[in-house]
């Protein structure tokens, strides 16, 4: 079992496969391609009969009443006997007339009536009702057989289904105004439902026969006797079974073309009537088939134990009952493209028939109702809805109280009603409207009386009064039991008297009544035979009718019913079928050929009667043209001096003549049309050999290799430029022209020509042969032939066709190769290590001579054993674990290996192919013993060396602390002798400053006793009284004198104090301050005057006064000092007058000091060592070899700056200081 | 050349063989199984009939000569009767 919405997704997917197979089929129908106008598409598309009355109401009546139910397929077979009359003829005069349905071919032989077309339709609906409501039925129950429980969605399977079959009828039947345009999408699928439903109920069969039990005979012995023959025989419950026999085989008979959907299909769906031909054998066959397996399924359902009364189901409770979920969903996908079928070709006709002859003539007479008469698509498509929701109404009223079999029959008894009216009006000249509607009207209310209004009755859901009792009371119009007749069964009986009555009324009433002008017009087409009428002779009508005018009367009753341009383009069409198309005047009877084509035209569209209507009410002749057109005919008449039997019999036999005329115009011109095809063929033929020879001429041309032909004997038949350029030609006439004999001219062996010739002689073919050969200049190639023989009918080889490639460049390269190969094998033979190139299992592919000399073994021993067995156990499970690693990771191992007491390193090298997958491996192996032992005795090396070392280094630490503490000693030896020489520098200042202060303080001292003697001198004669103005003006000049001489010495003195107090107090206390540089450089020089004076040397100094440093003037003393005192011992020889300058400027934020001496300078060799402590060239004689020493430092780390010395023996010594102007840090 | 099955009126003949057959063991009422067996034999046979007749209507349609018998001369029922 099946959930609902399961089945219904099935079954939405199944109909979405047959739209599709629809838009299909009629896509290939618009490119002239069409798949449904074939004679197997015709057969099949009739099946459409099989209904799912066929899938589970035969069953049904197979258990009901035995083998009955054969009658409904035999009958089609009998009646196809008739097809290739009947229905031919039926298809010609649906051509003919445009006919659309059973109600438009009855309208059409009978006076366009709409009343017989309205009546026909109203039987065919009446008909058609229990028969739709039928497939309703069957598919719901079937549908809630396979979806099972009890989901909610169940409630609504039928109104979906109505929407659903109501959808598909309107999307494939009802799309397009003309219904006499084929359907090719429904076509298709009523084809392809065909054939569904055969292989579903065959599947079953085979089910029920095979796989339950194994075989008929197995299957019979499974029931009892009496059932069997039950089934296995004809049985009826009343009347005879012969006469139930026939009247089905009668129903069955007509039914096959009279049911509204079997009509439609086979006769207005059908393209060619030579299908009918196939058809006749085809359709009975399928039903042959189909109904083979019909009482096994009834059979294996009882023998099952499934419910006699459910027997209309068996074909789906067999597979249910015994699990076969997926066969049983089948079985319903079969029967309901049998019902889907039906309802969709009989909703189609059905709507057809209402709309045009029902709805249209309620619309002509209700003024109100006119603006439908646009609408007739919507009309139709309400239609169709109409008929299937009054068949499910009826399913739902009074659907449930039968078994499927009743209303099949019933359906089939509606529409035999129309065999009289149409069998005789298309085989009898006598047939009259009035007598086909007496026939047809009488049938079809005795239809209803004895057969429909039984069923209804048992059913509870009319009145059974009439039944029992009889219409009106009277007993002799019970419905089951006419006039007394109660011997037949309900359908033999209800058969007998629609017949007697319907066939009866009909002959005799067209035998009393007059056949009208509009059924004598169309009796010769639908019989064959002239029809009564009387004409008088007249003139030949002129062509004096205004054609136009014409035309827009008859385009106006069109207009009603199409638009516009479609009304016009309808006219145009029949103008140019009549030869009417632009013509300005017409004649009366070119008028009434091109009325006629106009009817038929607008015929259908609208149905017979209803275009009938239309076109009379335009008025489209006047009565003076009415009367002229009898006028003409009658004229023809007496004219041609024969009666008008006479005239109709010869219009006949031309009408005939120019059918097979016009059929063997189609013949001619289908073989034109296949002779076309022919040439095309050819032409497509010679244009494919003309590209192929194309392409081949292309290839000989292009290819890179030669392509030539030769005779035996050696001479050049043909080549291509290729074999030209190999050769060292131009091109390949000249090729041809210069080579008189291949094995003189090109072969640079002559016997290789003989050889290549014993080889073609021998195998008929050489495969890739290397010769030399000769070019034109002489040169020689290698050259590779590919040849064959071709030999005549003797078996001589009457030429030589052949490939030549230029292999010199392949053969030296492979020349190459193979002394590279050579020269790597060497050195894999040559290296000490062991090489091994193996596949990932371990097999050795190569190994060199090292490798297997290890082992005891050659090299060619060893290729293709596998490595691992050469190998201790340990060491081979490590080489396999490694190897594999190494495939896994793509990359190279490396690890060691012991063997015997020898040390291999071995690393293992994955070899990628091209697609990154390695699949063969390196192994290189080095013996590492040696390096081994080495490694060992290095270590043991090692640790001695440690013990050595730490040993030495505990020695070296202990020397290290003391020279540690003797540095320290040094460095204060260093320190106390730099303050020393400081000491002694500021000690030497302080003499030289002493000693210049002794000269201006001795000076004073002179000045001061000299003016105190002069005073005591002034005195003793001012006391004695005798002081004279002279002597006191000599003492006052005595006393100013001396006080300026001892002030002038004072300020001297003092002068020297101060500038030797700032130098010693910078010198002392090193602090850093601002100061004019240019006034202190003088203050230092003036502190070292003593030394100065001493000498005839002249210090000049050439400084900007205005330069101001930050800065340390202590150290600049220091340094100025030490520069000047060492000019001064060591520049100069005693006595000589040297030149001291020393120059200041700014430079950025330095100050550049120069200081230069015109010494006897210094020597390169001392240059680079005066700067070092204690370093002295007067040892011994006052040089104590620091000053330059404590000048560097002060200069460098003091004061942040740096010192350079340039000298050039004999012309003088300058050092360059460069300070920083203001204090930074160092 | 067309054979027997071509010539007018086979169908008709077919028609009434098959009338006879289908009825005949209904008249007679065989026992038991030979009902069904006589019914699709029947039916084969009917079958195989109508495939003959069909191809001697094809061939028949396919030969000028007998598709067009009155071609050049009217007769009293020209068009009266189908070819």
């Amino acid at each position: 079992m099946f959930s609902p919405l399961l089945v219904l997704l099935i079954l939405a997917g199944y109909i979405g496969c047959l739209l599709l197979l629809a838009s299909w089929a009629e896509r290939r129908s618009m490119s002239d391609r069409s798949v449904t106008d074939k004679p197997w598409v015709y057969a099949l598309s009739l099946a459409t009969y099989c209904t799912s009355w066929t899938f589970y109401g035969s069953i049904g009546k197979a258990v009901d009443s035995g083998l009955l139910f054969l009658t409904i397929y035999i009958g089609p077979t009998i009646s196809a006997a008739l097809w290739w009359y009947l229905l031919r003829k039926l298809v010609r005069i649906k051509s003919s007339f445009h006919i659309t349905s059973i109600a438009d071919i009855l309208a059409a032989r009978y006076g366009k009536s709409h009343r017989i077309a309205a009546l026909a339709t109203a039987v065919a609906f009446m008909g058609s009702v229990p028969y739709v409501a039928l497939q309703l039925k069957s598919v719901i129950s079937t549908f809630s057989l396979v979806a099972g429980g009890d989901s909610p969605l169940l409630k609504f399977v039928g109104p979906l289904m109505v929407a659903l079959m109501i959808t598909y009828t309107i999307l494939l039947g009802v799309r397009r105004m003309d219904p006499t345009d084929r359907h090719p999408g429904m076509v298709a699928t009523v084809t392809a439902e065909a054939i569904i439903k055969m292989v579903a109920l065959l599947s079953v069969g085979a089910f029920a026969l095979i796989a339950l039990y194994s075989g008929p005979s197995n299957l019979m012995d499974n029931l009892s006797p009496e059932r069997l023959t039950q089934i296995m025989r004809l049985s009826t419950s009343t009347g005879s079974p012969y006469v139930t026999w026939a009247s089905y085989l009668l129903l069955a008979m007509s039914a096959i073309l009279f049911l509204p959907h079997q009509f439609h299909l086979a006769v207005v769906e059908n393209s060619d009537e030579r299908h009918i031909l196939t058809a006749s054998w085809v359709f009975p066959l399928y039903l042959l088939l189909i109904n083979l397996v019909v009482v096994p399924i009834a059979l294996a359902g009882l023998a099952s134990g499934l419910a006699p009364a459910q027997a209309d189901t068996f074909a789906l409770g067999l597979p249910l009952a015994h699990g076969q979920s997926a066969l049983a969903l089948l079985v319903f996908l079969g029967g309901f493209s049998a019902a889907m079928s039906m309802v969709m070709v009989s909703a189609m006709t059905n709507a057809v028939m209402l709309t045009n002859h029902v709805i249209l003539p309620v619309i002509d007479r209700v003024p109100a109702l006119s603006g439908l008469k646009r609408r007739l698509l919507e009309c139709r498509w309400a239609s169709v809805a109409f008929l299937i929701l009054v068949s499910y109404w009826f399913e739902l009223t009074i659907g449930d109280s039968y078994i499927l079999v009743n209303i099949g029959i019933i359906a089939f008894g509606a529409v035999l009603q129309f065999a009289p009216a149409i069998l005789g009006g298309i085989f009898w000249r006598r047939g009259t409207q009035a007598g086909a509607m007496a026939g047809l009207s009488v049938g079809a209310l005795l239809w209803m009386h004895t057969l429909l209004l039984p069923a209804l009755s048992k059913g509870g859901h009319i009145w059974a009064g009439p039944v029992r009792d009889g219409l009106f009371g009277l007993s002799f119009l019970r419905s089951e039991a006419m006039f007394g007749l109660t011997t037949l069964d309900p359908v033999s009986h209800s058969v007998f008297w629609t017949l007697v009555f319907n066939v009866g009324l009909y002959a005799l009433v067209s035998l009393f009544t007059r056949q009208s002008p509009e059924e004598t017009v169309v009796l010769a087409e639908f019989t064959g035979l002239p029809g009564v009428a009387e004409r008088k002779a007249s003139l030949l009508a002129e062509d004096d009718i205004d054609l136009a005018e014409k035309r827009r009367l008859m385009e106006e009753p069109l207009c009603e019913y199409l638009p516009k341009a479609e009304a016009s383009g309808l006219i145009e069409d029949c103008m140019r079928t009549v030869g009417l198309l632009n013509r300005t005047k017409t004649s009366v009877t070119a008028l009434a050929g091109l009325y006629a084509e106009v009817e038929k035209a607008f015929s259908g569209v609208v149905g017979a009667a209803a275009a009938h209507k239309a076109l009379a009410k335009a008025g489209v002749f006047s009565v003076d043209e009415t009367r002229l057109l009898s006028d003409v005919y009658g004229g023809m008449l007496a004219r041609m001096r024969i009666t008008p039997d006479e005239m109709v019999r010869r219009i006949d036999y031309h009408i005939e003549r120019e059918r097979l005329l016009t059929l063997h115009a189609d013949e001619l011109r289908e073989t034109i049309r296949l002779r076309e095809q022919e040439i095309l063929e050819r032409r497509r033929v010679e244009e494919a050999l003309r590209k192929a020879e194309e392409n081949y001429r292309s290839i000989f041309m292009n290819a890179p290799e030669g392509i030539f032909q030769s005779t035996p004997q050696g001479q050049l038949l043909s080549a291509n430029p290729a074999m030209a350029r190999i050769l060292g030609y131009g091109s390949a006439e000249e090729l041809l022209y210069s080579v008189g004999d291949l094995g003189r001219d090109v072969y640079a062996f002559p016997l290789s020509r003989e050889k290549i010739m014993l080889a073609l002689m021998q195998g008929g073919a050489v495969d890739g042969m290397e010769l030399t050969m000769q070019r034109k200049d002489g040169s020689l190639i290698w050259a590779s032939i590919i040849a064959r023989a071709v030999r005549d009918e003797s078996g001589s080889i009457v030429r030589v066709e052949g490939l030549l490639a230029d292999v010199t460049e392949r053969k030296r390269a492979v020349e190459e190769l193979r002394d590279s190969e050579a020269r790597i094998r060497a050195l894999f033979d040559a290296t000490s290590d062991s090489v091994i190139l193996m596949d990932t299992e371990g097999r050795i592919l190569a190994i060199n001579e090292r490798g297997a000399s290890r082992r005891g073994l050659a090299p060619e021993d060893m290729v293709g054993h596998i490595i691992y067995d050469h190998l201790p156990t340990n060491a081979a499970e490590i080489r396999r674990l490694q190897t594999q690693e190494a495939l896994r990771t793509r990359s190279p191992r490396t690890f060691e290996e012991e063997r015997g007491g020898f040390y291999y390193a071995i690393t293992i090298y994955p070899i990628m192919e091209s697609d990154g997958e390695p699949r063969q491996l390196a192994s290189f192996s080095r013996d590492i013993t040696a390096q081994r032992e080495s490694e060992e005795t290095i270590r043991r090396m090692n640790e001695s060396l440690e013990l050595r070392v730490r040993e030495r280094t505990r020695q070296l630490e202990e020397a290290n602390q003391e020279l540690k503490h003797a540095l320290d000693q040094l460095t204060t030896a260093h320190k106390q002798l730099v303050e020393s020489e400081k000491m002694a520098s500021l000690g030497g200042l302080v003499a030289g400053v002493a000693h210049e202060i002794n000269t201006p303080v001795g000076i004073g001292v002179t000045a001061a006793s000299h003016l105190e003697d002069k005073t005591k001198n002034i005195l003793v004669e001012y006391k004695a009284g005798g002081l004279k103005r002279a002597s006191l003006e000599q003492y006052l000049n005595v006393c100013d004198e001396s006080t300026r001489m001892i002030l002038s010495n004072l300020k001297r003195a003092a002068e020297l104090i101060r500038s030797f107090k700032q130098v010693a107090v910078d010198r002392s206390t090193e602090d850093r301050r601002v100061f004019h540089l240019r006034a202190y450089l003088d203050e230092i020089l003036m502190s070292l005057r003593p030394h100065l004076k001493k000498t005839e040397h002249t210090v000049s100094v050439i400084c900007d006064p205005k330069l101001i440093m930050d800065s340390y003037p202590g150290a600049l003393s220091q340094i100025i000092t030490n520069l000047v005192m060492n000019s001064l011992v060591h520049a100069f020889e005693p006595g000589e007058a040297g030149r001291i300058t020393i120059s200041a400027a700014q430079d950025r934020d330095q100050v550049q000091i120069n200081y230069a001496d015109n010494g006897k300078g210094i020597p390169n060799e001392n240059l680079d060592k005066i700067f070092e402590p204690f370093y002295t060239t007067r040892r011994g004689r006052g040089g104590t070899g620091l000053g330059l020493h404590i000048l560097y430092n002060l200069v460098t780390q003091k004061l942040g700056g740096t010192v350079r010395c340039e000298s050039t023996p004999g012309q003088g010594t300058s050092f360059t200081l460069l300070l920083p102007q203001g204090w930074r840090d160092l | 050349m067309v054979n027997c099955w071509g010539r007018p009126g086979m169908f008709s003949f077919v028609f009434a063989a098959l009338l006879l057959v289908f009825n005949w063991p209904v008249l007679s009422i065989p026992e038991g199984g030979e009902l069904l067996a006589w019914l699709f034999g029947a039916w084969a046979l009917a079958i195989a009939l109508l495939r003959f007749a069909a191809r001697g209507a094809q061939d028949a349609c396919a030969d000028p000569a007998l598709a067009q018998p009155q071609q050049d001369q009217p007769h009293q029922d020209a068009g009266a009767r189908d070819v």
